[in-house]
Protein backbone atom coordinates (compact mmCIF):
# COMPACT_ATOMS: atom_id res chain seq x y z
CA UNK A 1 0.00 0.00 0.00
CA UNK A 2 1.36 3.36 -1.03
CA UNK A 3 1.37 5.64 2.03
CA UNK A 4 3.31 8.45 0.39
CA UNK A 5 1.65 11.79 1.09
CA UNK A 6 1.03 14.32 -1.68
CA UNK A 7 1.60 18.02 -1.11
CA UNK A 8 0.59 20.76 -3.50
CA UNK A 9 2.75 23.90 -3.46
CA UNK A 10 0.97 26.98 -4.84
CA UNK A 11 3.67 29.61 -5.00
CA UNK A 12 4.56 32.15 -7.67
CA UNK A 13 8.14 32.74 -6.47
CA UNK A 14 10.23 30.11 -8.16
CA UNK A 15 13.04 30.07 -5.59
CA UNK A 16 10.71 29.50 -2.70
CA UNK A 17 8.68 26.92 -4.59
CA UNK A 18 11.76 24.89 -5.57
CA UNK A 19 13.26 25.12 -2.11
CA UNK A 20 10.06 23.77 -0.59
CA UNK A 21 9.87 21.07 -3.21
CA UNK A 22 13.43 19.88 -2.56
CA UNK A 23 12.92 19.68 1.18
CA UNK A 24 9.62 17.86 0.88
CA UNK A 25 10.91 15.41 -1.71
CA UNK A 26 13.93 14.72 0.47
CA UNK A 27 11.43 13.81 3.14
CA UNK A 28 9.67 11.32 0.91
CA UNK A 29 6.68 13.48 0.03
CA UNK A 30 5.16 13.50 -3.44
CA UNK A 31 5.17 17.14 -4.54
CA UNK A 32 2.86 18.93 -6.96
CA UNK A 33 3.65 22.47 -8.04
CA UNK A 34 1.51 25.41 -9.19
CA UNK A 35 2.83 28.91 -9.89
CA UNK A 36 -0.46 30.80 -9.43
CA UNK A 37 -3.91 30.43 -7.92
CA UNK A 38 -5.53 29.20 -11.08
CA UNK A 39 -3.05 26.36 -11.56
CA UNK A 40 -3.38 25.62 -7.92
CA UNK A 41 -7.14 25.20 -8.04
CA UNK A 42 -6.84 22.93 -11.07
CA UNK A 43 -4.16 20.75 -9.49
CA UNK A 44 -5.97 20.55 -6.19
CA UNK A 45 -9.30 19.51 -7.58
CA UNK A 46 -7.66 17.03 -9.94
CA UNK A 47 -5.18 15.32 -7.59
CA UNK A 48 -6.80 15.86 -4.17
CA UNK A 49 -3.48 16.34 -2.40
CA UNK A 50 -3.14 15.59 1.33
CA UNK A 51 -2.05 19.17 2.01
CA UNK A 52 -1.92 22.49 0.19
CA UNK A 53 0.75 25.12 0.80
CA UNK A 54 -0.85 28.32 -0.42
CA UNK A 55 0.65 31.73 -1.08
CA UNK A 56 -1.75 34.69 -1.06
CA UNK A 57 -0.18 37.27 -3.37
CA UNK A 58 0.04 35.68 -6.81
CA UNK A 59 -0.72 36.65 -10.44
CA UNK A 60 -3.85 35.62 -12.37
CA UNK A 61 -5.67 34.37 -9.24
CA UNK A 62 -4.57 35.27 -5.71
CA UNK A 63 -4.46 32.74 -2.97
CA UNK A 64 -7.59 33.83 -1.16
CA UNK A 65 -9.64 33.53 -4.37
CA UNK A 66 -8.14 30.14 -5.03
CA UNK A 67 -8.98 29.05 -1.48
CA UNK A 68 -12.54 30.28 -1.88
CA UNK A 69 -12.88 28.15 -5.04
CA UNK A 70 -11.36 25.08 -3.42
CA UNK A 71 -13.62 25.40 -0.37
CA UNK A 72 -16.63 25.45 -2.64
CA UNK A 73 -15.78 21.95 -3.83
CA UNK A 74 -17.08 18.91 -1.99
CA UNK A 75 -13.60 17.52 -1.51
CA UNK A 76 -12.03 20.91 -0.95
CA UNK A 77 -14.24 22.17 1.85
CA UNK A 78 -12.22 20.18 4.40
CA UNK A 79 -8.89 20.03 2.58
CA UNK A 80 -5.95 20.91 4.85
CA UNK A 81 -4.44 24.26 3.83
CA UNK A 82 -1.48 26.14 5.23
CA UNK A 83 -1.25 29.75 4.13
CA UNK A 84 2.36 30.72 3.60
CA UNK A 85 2.63 34.40 2.75
CA UNK A 86 4.37 37.67 3.35
CA UNK A 87 1.09 39.51 3.66
CA UNK A 88 0.66 40.54 7.26
CA UNK A 89 -2.69 39.88 8.87
CA UNK A 90 -3.35 43.38 10.15
CA UNK A 91 -6.18 43.96 7.77
CA UNK A 92 -9.64 43.40 9.11
CA UNK A 93 -11.10 42.09 5.85
CA UNK A 94 -8.17 39.76 5.23
CA UNK A 95 -8.58 38.35 8.70
CA UNK A 96 -12.29 37.88 8.16
CA UNK A 97 -11.65 36.03 4.87
CA UNK A 98 -8.95 33.86 6.39
CA UNK A 99 -11.12 32.93 9.33
CA UNK A 100 -14.07 32.14 7.13
CA UNK A 101 -12.01 29.72 5.01
CA UNK A 102 -10.32 28.04 7.99
CA UNK A 103 -6.77 27.27 6.98
CA UNK A 104 -4.69 25.41 9.54
CA UNK A 105 -2.03 28.05 9.81
CA UNK A 106 -1.39 31.57 8.69
CA UNK A 107 2.39 31.60 8.45
CA UNK A 108 4.51 34.61 7.60
CA UNK A 109 7.31 33.52 5.28
CA UNK A 110 9.87 35.84 6.78
CA UNK A 111 9.08 34.52 10.26
CA UNK A 112 9.47 30.86 9.35
CA UNK A 113 12.33 28.89 7.91
CA UNK A 114 11.75 25.83 5.75
CA UNK A 115 12.59 23.45 8.57
CA UNK A 116 9.89 24.91 10.78
CA UNK A 117 7.42 24.79 7.93
CA UNK A 118 8.28 21.11 7.44
CA UNK A 119 7.52 20.48 11.13
CA UNK A 120 4.14 22.15 10.76
CA UNK A 121 3.44 19.99 7.72
CA UNK A 122 4.38 16.85 9.61
CA UNK A 123 2.24 17.86 12.57
CA UNK A 124 -0.61 18.38 10.19
CA UNK A 125 -0.22 15.10 8.43
CA UNK A 126 0.63 13.35 11.69
CA UNK A 127 3.57 11.73 10.04
CA UNK A 128 7.17 12.13 11.08
CA UNK A 129 9.82 12.53 8.43
CA UNK A 130 11.89 9.84 10.19
CA UNK A 131 9.15 7.29 9.79
CA UNK A 132 9.05 8.04 6.13
CA UNK A 133 12.79 7.74 5.81
CA UNK A 134 12.93 4.35 7.47
CA UNK B 1 45.68 -23.70 142.34
CA UNK B 2 44.93 -20.06 142.62
CA UNK B 3 48.59 -19.15 142.38
CA UNK B 4 49.01 -21.15 139.18
CA UNK B 5 46.59 -19.04 137.07
CA UNK B 6 49.00 -16.36 135.87
CA UNK B 7 51.51 -18.96 134.84
CA UNK B 8 48.96 -20.89 132.88
CA UNK B 9 47.91 -17.78 131.02
CA UNK B 10 51.47 -16.84 130.08
CA UNK B 11 52.17 -20.35 128.98
CA UNK B 12 49.09 -20.45 126.90
CA UNK B 13 50.02 -17.16 125.25
CA UNK B 14 53.39 -18.59 124.31
CA UNK B 15 51.71 -21.61 122.75
CA UNK B 16 49.58 -19.32 120.72
CA UNK B 17 52.62 -17.39 119.57
CA UNK B 18 54.34 -20.46 118.18
CA UNK B 19 51.24 -21.88 116.63
CA UNK B 20 50.38 -18.81 114.62
CA UNK B 21 53.84 -18.11 113.24
CA UNK B 22 53.23 -20.87 110.72
CA UNK B 23 52.53 -19.42 107.24
CA UNK B 24 49.35 -20.59 105.51
CA UNK B 25 49.89 -20.52 101.70
CA UNK B 26 46.90 -21.67 99.70
CA UNK B 27 45.78 -21.82 96.12
CA UNK B 28 42.62 -20.93 94.24
CA UNK B 29 40.23 -23.82 93.75
CA UNK B 30 40.45 -24.92 90.14
CA UNK B 31 36.68 -24.83 89.65
CA UNK B 32 36.32 -21.36 91.12
CA UNK B 33 38.90 -19.17 89.44
CA UNK B 34 37.06 -16.41 87.59
CA UNK B 35 36.15 -12.90 88.69
CA UNK B 36 34.23 -10.50 86.46
CA UNK B 37 35.20 -6.98 85.49
CA UNK B 38 32.51 -4.73 84.08
CA UNK B 39 35.18 -3.15 81.87
CA UNK B 40 37.43 -5.97 80.68
CA UNK B 41 35.42 -9.13 81.32
CA UNK B 42 36.60 -12.32 83.02
CA UNK B 43 39.83 -12.41 84.98
CA UNK B 44 41.37 -15.74 85.93
CA UNK B 45 42.75 -16.00 89.47
CA UNK B 46 44.04 -19.52 88.97
CA UNK B 47 47.64 -18.57 89.64
CA UNK B 48 47.00 -16.41 92.66
CA UNK B 49 48.10 -17.76 96.02
CA UNK B 50 46.68 -16.73 99.34
CA UNK B 51 48.87 -16.45 102.36
CA UNK B 52 48.05 -15.41 105.85
CA UNK B 53 49.41 -11.95 105.35
CA UNK B 54 49.20 -11.29 101.62
CA UNK B 55 48.17 -12.46 98.19
CA UNK B 56 50.84 -13.43 95.69
CA UNK B 57 51.16 -14.68 92.14
CA UNK B 58 49.23 -13.27 89.27
CA UNK B 59 45.81 -13.16 87.70
CA UNK B 60 45.22 -13.16 83.95
CA UNK B 61 42.90 -11.17 81.76
CA UNK B 62 42.55 -12.39 78.19
CA UNK B 63 41.99 -8.78 77.16
CA UNK B 64 44.42 -6.95 79.40
CA UNK B 65 47.17 -9.37 80.36
CA UNK B 66 48.75 -10.01 83.75
CA UNK B 67 47.72 -8.60 87.08
CA UNK B 68 50.49 -8.96 89.64
CA UNK B 69 49.57 -9.24 93.31
CA UNK B 70 53.00 -8.65 94.76
CA UNK B 71 54.54 -5.90 92.62
CA UNK B 72 57.57 -3.96 93.67
CA UNK B 73 55.34 -1.31 95.17
CA UNK B 74 51.98 -1.91 96.69
CA UNK B 75 50.54 -5.39 96.73
CA UNK B 76 47.48 -6.93 98.28
CA UNK B 77 47.66 -7.66 102.01
CA UNK B 78 45.66 -10.16 104.03
CA UNK B 79 45.06 -9.26 107.65
CA UNK B 80 44.95 -12.92 108.49
CA UNK B 81 41.22 -12.88 108.80
CA UNK B 82 40.57 -12.70 105.10
CA UNK B 83 40.16 -8.92 104.99
CA UNK B 84 42.20 -7.75 102.02
CA UNK B 85 43.72 -4.32 101.48
CA UNK B 86 46.14 -2.61 99.12
CA UNK B 87 46.34 -2.80 95.37
CA UNK B 88 47.43 -5.18 92.64
CA UNK B 89 49.09 -3.96 89.47
CA UNK B 90 47.79 -4.76 86.03
CA UNK B 91 50.23 -4.26 83.22
CA UNK B 92 47.46 -2.72 81.14
CA UNK B 93 45.03 -1.94 83.90
CA UNK B 94 47.10 0.09 86.36
CA UNK B 95 46.33 -0.19 90.03
CA UNK B 96 43.39 -2.25 91.28
CA UNK B 97 42.25 -1.57 94.81
CA UNK B 98 41.37 -4.68 96.85
CA UNK B 99 40.37 -2.78 99.97
CA UNK B 100 36.78 -3.95 99.73
CA UNK B 101 37.49 -7.63 99.14
CA UNK B 102 37.16 -10.32 101.80
CA UNK B 103 37.76 -14.04 102.02
CA UNK B 104 35.24 -15.66 104.31
CA UNK B 105 35.71 -18.66 106.54
CA UNK B 106 34.87 -20.97 103.63
CA UNK B 107 37.53 -19.42 101.43
CA UNK B 108 35.04 -17.59 99.27
CA UNK B 109 36.06 -14.21 97.91
CA UNK B 110 33.43 -11.49 98.22
CA UNK B 111 33.12 -7.76 97.74
CA UNK B 112 34.52 -5.77 94.86
CA UNK B 113 37.91 -4.56 93.74
CA UNK B 114 38.02 -1.34 91.79
CA UNK B 115 40.32 0.47 89.45
CA UNK B 116 40.15 3.29 86.93
CA UNK B 117 40.54 0.92 84.02
CA UNK B 118 39.32 -2.36 85.42
CA UNK B 119 36.13 -0.74 86.66
CA UNK B 120 34.43 -2.96 89.23
CA UNK B 121 35.80 -6.44 89.72
CA UNK B 122 33.20 -8.76 91.21
CA UNK B 123 33.99 -12.11 92.85
CA UNK B 124 30.59 -13.51 93.55
CA UNK B 125 28.31 -12.80 90.67
CA UNK B 126 25.58 -15.35 89.86
CA UNK B 127 26.97 -16.90 86.67
CA UNK B 128 30.44 -18.37 86.24
CA UNK B 129 32.00 -15.83 88.43
CA UNK B 130 33.25 -16.91 91.82
CA UNK B 131 36.67 -17.15 93.31
CA UNK B 132 37.38 -19.56 96.10
CA UNK B 133 40.54 -20.63 97.85
CA UNK B 134 41.47 -23.47 100.10
CA UNK B 135 43.00 -20.93 102.39
CA UNK B 136 41.22 -20.64 105.72
CA UNK B 137 41.59 -17.91 108.20
CA UNK B 138 43.24 -19.14 111.35
CA UNK B 139 40.84 -19.47 114.24
CA UNK B 140 42.26 -16.27 115.71
CA UNK B 141 40.36 -14.36 113.10
CA UNK B 142 37.39 -14.54 115.37
CA UNK B 143 39.10 -12.00 117.53
CA UNK B 144 38.34 -8.41 116.94
CA UNK B 145 41.05 -6.53 115.15
CA UNK B 146 41.12 -2.82 114.62
CA UNK B 147 43.72 -2.47 111.95
CA UNK B 148 45.41 -3.97 108.98
CA UNK B 149 48.03 -6.58 108.71
CA UNK B 150 50.88 -5.11 110.69
CA UNK B 151 49.36 -2.93 113.33
CA UNK B 152 46.52 -3.06 115.76
CA UNK B 153 45.67 -4.00 119.32
CA UNK B 154 44.02 -6.79 121.05
CA UNK B 155 42.30 -6.38 124.33
CA UNK B 156 40.92 -9.36 126.04
CA UNK B 157 39.20 -9.73 129.30
CA UNK B 158 39.57 -12.76 131.43
CA UNK B 159 37.30 -13.57 134.21
CA UNK B 160 38.22 -14.77 137.58
CA UNK B 161 37.11 -18.20 136.50
CA UNK B 162 39.52 -18.06 133.60
CA UNK B 163 42.26 -20.41 134.70
CA UNK B 164 40.77 -23.79 133.96
CA UNK B 165 38.82 -22.67 131.00
CA UNK B 166 41.61 -20.93 129.14
CA UNK B 167 41.76 -23.45 126.27
CA UNK B 168 38.15 -22.70 125.47
CA UNK B 169 38.46 -18.94 125.36
CA UNK B 170 38.99 -16.96 122.23
CA UNK B 171 42.51 -16.24 123.26
CA UNK B 172 43.60 -19.61 122.04
CA UNK B 173 43.49 -18.25 118.53
CA UNK B 174 45.51 -15.12 118.99
CA UNK B 175 48.04 -15.08 116.15
CA UNK B 176 51.49 -15.57 117.45
CA UNK B 177 52.68 -13.05 114.91
CA UNK B 178 50.82 -10.38 116.76
CA UNK B 179 52.01 -11.64 120.07
CA UNK B 180 55.51 -11.39 118.76
CA UNK B 181 55.21 -7.67 118.38
CA UNK B 182 56.41 -5.32 121.03
CA UNK B 183 53.33 -5.86 122.99
CA UNK B 184 52.87 -4.88 126.54
CA UNK B 185 51.61 -7.63 128.72
CA UNK B 186 50.11 -6.54 131.95
CA UNK B 187 48.72 -9.16 134.15
CA UNK B 188 46.46 -8.28 136.97
CA UNK B 189 44.57 -10.42 139.21
CA UNK B 190 41.63 -10.86 136.91
CA UNK B 191 42.55 -9.54 133.49
CA UNK B 192 45.11 -9.65 130.74
CA UNK B 193 45.63 -6.79 128.29
CA UNK B 194 47.65 -7.29 125.16
CA UNK B 195 48.65 -4.02 123.56
CA UNK B 196 50.08 -3.85 120.03
CA UNK B 197 51.73 -0.74 118.66
CA UNK B 198 49.04 1.18 116.80
CA UNK B 199 51.21 3.54 114.82
CA UNK B 200 49.91 4.05 111.30
CA UNK B 201 52.30 2.85 108.67
CA UNK B 202 52.48 5.20 105.72
CA UNK B 203 52.36 3.61 102.33
CA UNK B 204 53.95 5.58 99.51
CA UNK B 205 51.75 7.49 97.09
CA UNK B 206 51.08 5.65 93.84
CA UNK B 207 49.54 7.89 91.25
CA UNK B 208 47.99 6.87 87.99
CA UNK B 209 47.03 9.47 85.40
CA UNK B 210 44.42 9.19 82.69
CA UNK B 211 43.64 11.96 80.24
CA UNK B 212 40.88 12.39 77.71
CA UNK B 213 40.64 14.96 74.95
CA UNK B 214 37.34 16.77 74.92
CA UNK B 215 37.95 17.68 71.28
CA UNK B 216 40.10 15.87 68.74
CA UNK B 217 40.78 18.84 66.52
CA UNK B 218 41.85 22.36 67.33
CA UNK B 219 42.91 25.44 65.38
CA UNK B 220 46.19 27.29 65.90
CA UNK B 221 45.65 29.86 68.64
CA UNK B 222 42.77 27.93 70.24
CA UNK B 223 42.73 26.04 73.53
CA UNK B 224 42.83 22.26 73.64
CA UNK B 225 40.70 21.05 76.58
CA UNK B 226 42.10 17.94 78.28
CA UNK B 227 40.22 16.07 80.99
CA UNK B 228 42.79 14.87 83.53
CA UNK B 229 42.04 12.12 86.07
CA UNK B 230 44.53 11.49 88.86
CA UNK B 231 44.14 8.48 91.14
CA UNK B 232 46.26 7.70 94.16
CA UNK B 233 46.40 3.98 94.90
CA UNK B 234 48.91 4.37 97.66
CA UNK B 235 48.62 6.23 100.95
CA UNK B 236 45.89 8.70 101.60
CA UNK B 237 48.24 11.53 102.41
CA UNK B 238 47.82 14.74 100.45
CA UNK B 239 50.55 14.98 97.87
CA UNK B 240 51.60 17.81 95.58
CA UNK B 241 51.69 16.42 92.08
CA UNK B 242 53.49 18.27 89.33
CA UNK B 243 51.73 17.75 86.03
CA UNK B 244 53.56 18.45 82.80
CA UNK B 245 51.63 18.85 79.56
CA UNK B 246 53.64 18.55 76.36
CA UNK B 247 52.60 18.94 72.75
CA UNK B 248 54.74 16.62 70.67
CA UNK B 249 55.05 16.46 66.90
CA UNK B 250 54.89 13.29 64.83
CA UNK B 251 58.68 13.32 64.81
CA UNK B 252 58.89 13.34 68.58
CA UNK B 253 59.84 16.99 68.88
CA UNK B 254 58.39 18.74 71.89
CA UNK B 255 56.65 21.76 70.49
CA UNK B 256 55.21 23.24 73.63
CA UNK B 257 55.24 22.48 77.34
CA UNK B 258 53.47 23.80 80.40
CA UNK B 259 53.32 22.59 83.98
CA UNK B 260 51.13 23.01 87.01
CA UNK B 261 51.03 21.63 90.54
CA UNK B 262 47.92 20.01 91.95
CA UNK B 263 47.45 18.84 95.54
CA UNK B 264 45.76 15.42 95.50
CA UNK B 265 44.77 13.07 98.27
CA UNK B 266 42.95 10.25 96.53
CA UNK B 267 41.55 11.37 93.19
CA UNK B 268 41.32 14.56 91.22
CA UNK B 269 39.46 15.24 87.99
CA UNK B 270 39.74 18.54 86.19
CA UNK B 271 39.87 20.07 82.72
CA UNK B 272 43.13 21.65 81.64
CA UNK B 273 43.12 23.96 78.65
CA UNK B 274 46.33 23.77 76.67
CA UNK B 275 46.87 26.83 74.51
CA UNK B 276 48.01 25.84 71.04
CA UNK B 277 50.32 28.57 69.70
CA UNK B 278 49.00 30.44 66.72
CA UNK B 279 52.17 29.59 64.84
CA UNK B 280 51.54 25.84 65.12
CA UNK B 281 51.58 24.23 61.69
CA UNK B 282 48.51 22.17 60.74
CA UNK B 283 49.35 18.52 61.35
CA UNK B 284 48.83 15.61 63.73
CA UNK B 285 50.26 15.94 67.24
CA UNK B 286 50.28 14.16 70.56
CA UNK B 287 49.43 15.68 73.92
CA UNK B 288 51.40 14.01 76.70
CA UNK B 289 50.43 14.30 80.34
CA UNK B 290 53.13 13.27 82.80
CA UNK B 291 53.06 13.48 86.59
CA UNK B 292 55.84 13.87 89.12
CA UNK B 293 55.57 13.79 92.89
CA UNK B 294 57.72 13.29 95.91
CA UNK B 295 58.89 9.76 96.38
CA UNK B 296 57.77 8.70 92.96
CA UNK B 297 59.28 5.45 91.77
CA UNK B 298 57.07 4.62 88.81
CA UNK B 299 56.49 7.05 86.00
CA UNK B 300 52.93 7.78 84.96
CA UNK B 301 52.13 9.35 81.64
CA UNK B 302 49.22 9.49 79.24
CA UNK B 303 49.39 10.31 75.56
CA UNK B 304 46.60 11.22 73.19
CA UNK B 305 46.67 12.18 69.51
CA UNK B 306 44.99 15.30 68.22
CA UNK B 307 44.98 17.36 65.04
CA UNK B 308 45.73 21.00 64.44
CA UNK B 309 43.82 22.43 61.49
CA UNK B 310 43.24 26.00 60.37
CA UNK B 311 39.80 27.55 60.38
CA UNK B 312 38.02 29.43 57.62
CA UNK B 313 35.08 31.62 58.66
CA UNK B 314 34.93 29.84 62.00
CA UNK B 315 34.92 26.36 60.48
CA UNK B 316 37.76 23.91 60.30
CA UNK B 317 39.29 23.89 56.84
CA UNK B 318 38.11 20.37 56.00
CA UNK B 319 34.62 21.12 57.34
CA UNK B 320 34.56 24.39 55.41
CA UNK B 321 35.37 22.62 52.15
CA UNK B 322 32.87 19.88 52.92
CA UNK B 323 30.10 22.33 53.76
CA UNK B 324 31.00 24.46 50.75
CA UNK B 325 30.65 21.44 48.49
CA UNK B 326 27.31 20.58 50.09
CA UNK B 327 26.16 24.20 49.75
CA UNK B 328 27.24 24.25 46.08
CA UNK B 329 25.33 21.06 45.37
CA UNK B 330 22.31 22.41 47.25
CA UNK B 331 22.50 25.68 45.31
CA UNK B 332 22.80 23.77 42.05
CA UNK B 333 19.78 21.64 42.90
CA UNK B 334 17.84 24.73 43.98
CA UNK B 335 18.69 26.42 40.68
CA UNK B 336 17.73 23.30 38.72
CA UNK B 337 14.44 22.89 40.54
CA UNK B 338 13.75 26.60 40.21
CA UNK B 339 14.48 26.48 36.51
CA UNK B 340 12.27 23.44 36.01
CA UNK B 341 9.49 25.05 38.03
CA UNK B 342 9.65 28.28 36.02
CA UNK B 343 9.79 26.33 32.78
CA UNK B 344 6.84 24.22 33.78
CA UNK B 345 4.93 27.32 34.79
CA UNK B 346 5.80 29.01 31.49
CA UNK B 347 4.77 25.93 29.55
CA UNK B 348 1.54 25.85 31.50
CA UNK B 349 0.93 29.45 30.53
CA UNK B 350 1.57 28.59 26.89
CA UNK B 351 -0.93 25.77 26.75
CA UNK B 352 -4.03 26.50 24.68
CA UNK B 353 -7.06 27.59 26.65
CA UNK B 354 -10.28 25.72 26.16
CA UNK B 355 -13.16 27.69 24.61
CA UNK B 356 -15.51 24.81 23.94
CA UNK B 357 -18.20 26.63 25.92
CA UNK B 358 -18.20 29.43 23.34
CA UNK B 359 -20.71 28.99 20.46
CA UNK B 360 -19.06 27.52 17.39
CA UNK B 361 -19.57 30.63 15.24
CA UNK B 362 -17.58 32.84 17.65
CA UNK B 363 -15.20 30.20 18.99
CA UNK B 364 -12.67 30.48 16.14
CA UNK B 365 -11.99 34.16 16.89
CA UNK B 366 -11.69 33.43 20.62
CA UNK B 367 -9.16 30.73 19.81
CA UNK B 368 -7.19 32.83 17.30
CA UNK B 369 -7.00 35.80 19.68
CA UNK B 370 -6.19 33.62 22.69
CA UNK B 371 -3.50 31.62 20.89
CA UNK B 372 -1.98 34.77 19.45
CA UNK B 373 -1.80 36.29 22.95
CA UNK B 374 -0.32 33.06 24.33
CA UNK B 375 2.23 32.91 21.52
CA UNK B 376 3.25 36.52 22.10
CA UNK B 377 3.38 35.97 25.86
CA UNK B 378 5.98 33.29 25.26
CA UNK B 379 8.01 35.75 23.18
CA UNK B 380 7.69 39.04 25.03
CA UNK B 381 6.26 38.05 28.41
CA UNK B 382 3.33 39.63 30.20
CA UNK B 383 3.56 42.75 28.05
CA UNK B 384 1.55 40.72 25.55
CA UNK B 385 -1.32 40.76 28.08
CA UNK B 386 -1.01 44.50 28.60
CA UNK B 387 -1.24 45.14 24.87
CA UNK B 388 -4.18 42.80 24.44
CA UNK B 389 -6.01 44.36 27.38
CA UNK B 390 -5.85 47.75 25.63
CA UNK B 391 -7.48 46.52 22.41
CA UNK B 392 -11.00 48.05 22.17
CA UNK B 393 -13.74 45.42 22.21
CA UNK B 394 -11.53 42.75 23.82
CA UNK B 395 -11.75 41.65 27.46
CA UNK B 396 -9.12 39.30 28.81
CA UNK B 397 -8.09 37.88 32.17
CA UNK B 398 -4.97 39.79 33.21
CA UNK B 399 -3.42 36.74 34.83
CA UNK B 400 -4.12 33.87 32.47
CA UNK B 401 -4.69 35.79 29.24
CA UNK B 402 -7.98 34.05 28.75
CA UNK B 403 -10.34 35.86 26.42
CA UNK B 404 -13.38 36.73 28.51
CA UNK B 405 -15.43 38.50 25.90
CA UNK B 406 -15.26 39.90 22.38
CA UNK B 407 -17.55 42.91 22.19
CA UNK B 408 -16.18 44.50 19.02
CA UNK B 409 -15.75 43.26 15.42
CA UNK B 410 -13.66 40.08 15.90
CA UNK B 411 -11.71 40.30 12.60
CA UNK B 412 -10.80 43.88 13.42
CA UNK B 413 -9.67 42.88 16.91
CA UNK B 414 -7.45 40.15 15.44
CA UNK B 415 -6.01 42.57 12.89
CA UNK B 416 -5.38 45.23 15.56
CA UNK B 417 -3.79 42.70 17.90
CA UNK B 418 -1.50 41.39 15.17
CA UNK B 419 -0.62 44.93 14.17
CA UNK B 420 0.27 45.87 17.76
CA UNK B 421 2.42 42.81 18.17
CA UNK B 422 4.16 43.41 14.86
CA UNK B 423 4.96 46.92 16.06
CA UNK B 424 6.32 45.54 19.32
CA UNK B 425 8.41 42.83 17.67
CA UNK B 426 9.39 44.78 14.60
CA UNK B 427 8.31 41.93 12.33
CA UNK B 428 5.23 40.22 11.00
CA UNK B 429 3.27 37.83 13.15
CA UNK B 430 1.83 34.46 12.18
CA UNK B 431 -1.10 32.75 13.80
CA UNK B 432 -2.72 29.39 13.72
CA UNK B 433 -6.09 27.78 13.70
CA UNK B 434 -6.79 25.09 16.19
CA UNK B 435 -7.30 21.43 15.54
CA UNK B 436 -9.84 20.04 17.93
CA UNK B 437 -7.41 17.47 19.34
CA UNK B 438 -4.85 20.08 20.27
CA UNK B 439 -7.05 21.70 22.90
CA UNK B 440 -6.48 21.05 26.59
CA UNK B 441 -8.92 22.04 29.25
CA UNK B 442 -7.74 24.53 31.90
Amino acid sequence: MNTQKTILIVEDEKDIREALRDVLENNQYLVLEAKNGKEGVTAALEHHPDLILLDLLMPEMDGMAALTTIRSDVWGKDAPVIILTNLNANNEHLVADVVSHKPLYYLIKSDWNIGDVLKKIEETLNVSSEALTH
Amino acid sequence: MKNQKPLLIVGYALCLFFSVTQVHAATILSTHTYAWSDQVGYINFEHVTVEDDALAGYAWSANKGFIVFDPLLGGVANDGSGNLSGAAWGEQLGWIDFGNVNIDTDGVFSGTATGTLVGTLTFDCPTYCDVQTDWRAPASSTLSSSSGRISGSLVAQASSAFSENVPNTPFNSIPSQQSESSEELSVTKKSIELVFPNEPVETPALFDVISELLVSKVAPGDDLPVLVKLSNFGGNKRVDVLIAYSVITNHGVELYKTTETVAVETTANFVKKIHIPVTTAPSSYTIQTAITYEGQLVSATAQLPFTVERKILGLFQSSFYRYSAIAAVAAGLAWLFGYLWIRRRRNARLEPIDYSAIPRGERTFYEIISDTITQMRGRVGDEALTIAAQIPGLEIDHDSGRVLAITGPPAKIVATLVSEYETLLGKKVSFSFRKETAIKKE
